[in-house]
């Protein structure tokens, strides 16, 4: 079960690039794509990070890309 | 911060802050002194192997590294596995998964593959391997599941 992340689309509204953004959260410019093209998916403590760091809630950020059906 | 190059090999060197090349580069050049007693008694081995070939009697004695040799590899071994682990420190998640995951994998595989060969080797159905065999198998495959690692995720 994968996760699907809006990190682009935000980063991008603040002009930032992957690189900044990086910085911003302590880790590699690579982990920040690697999370953006889907390939890792971040700790807890790290979409906690970057959830804070984009003032929104985590379940905004990242979600299940296929959730079970109710 | 480390970010991966060369599919896993190798990586950018000018993004690690100066705390972690120094750490970096300690551990690589202890783990590169810690093998050149061994790897000049394996020189010598093989030179002794083929000389024997040539001659046409039998193989030399399996390669048994001296107390002292045995003794560089351990101290220098640590002293790299101390560096390189005070370097994985302050590194990223990614990393560190990267890294724990293909340690572990690597461990489990060659632990999986020296029961088995011990069984069969009890067995009398293969030769006993000689005990530097596992340094061999453990690198071996901790190269693959690395690759295997940054592939999938970085």
């Amino acid at each position: 079960m994968g996760v699907t992340t809006r990190l682009p689309e935000l980063r991008q509204a603040q002009r930032l690039t992957q690189a900044d953004l990086a910085v911003c959260v302590g880790v590699s410019r690579q982990t920040i794509n690697s999370i953006e093209t889907g390939r890792f998916e971040p700790s807890l403590s790290l979409a906690l990070l970057l959830a804070r760091y984009f003032g929104e809630p985590v379940e905004s950020i990242f979600a299940l890309a296929d959730p079970p059906a109710d | 911060m480390y970010e991966f190059t060369h599919q896993g090999m190798w990586f950018k060197w000018n993004l690690l802050d100066k705390v972690s090349k120094r750490l970096a580069g300690v551990s690589l050049f202890a783990a590169g002194v810690s093998v050149v007693p061994a790897t000049m008694k394996l020189c010598d081995y093989a030179f002794e192997v083929g000389k024997a070939a040539g001659s046409g009697i039998g193989s030399p004695d399996p390669m048994l590294l001296e107390p002292w040799q045995a003794l560089w590899l351990i101290g220098f071994g640590t002293l790299s596995a101390v560096f390189w682990w005070r370097f994985s420190l302050r590194q990223d998640e990614m990393f560190n998964r990267v890294q724990n995951w293909s340690l572990g994998m690597a461990g489990a595989w060659t632990a999986t593959f020296f029961a088995l060969w011990g069984v069969l080797a009890f067995g009398g159905i293969v030769p006993p391997l000689h005990p530097m065999a596992v340094f061999l198998v453990f690198y071996v495959a901790l190269l693959g599941f690395w690759f295997a690692a940054v592939r999938r995720w970085a």
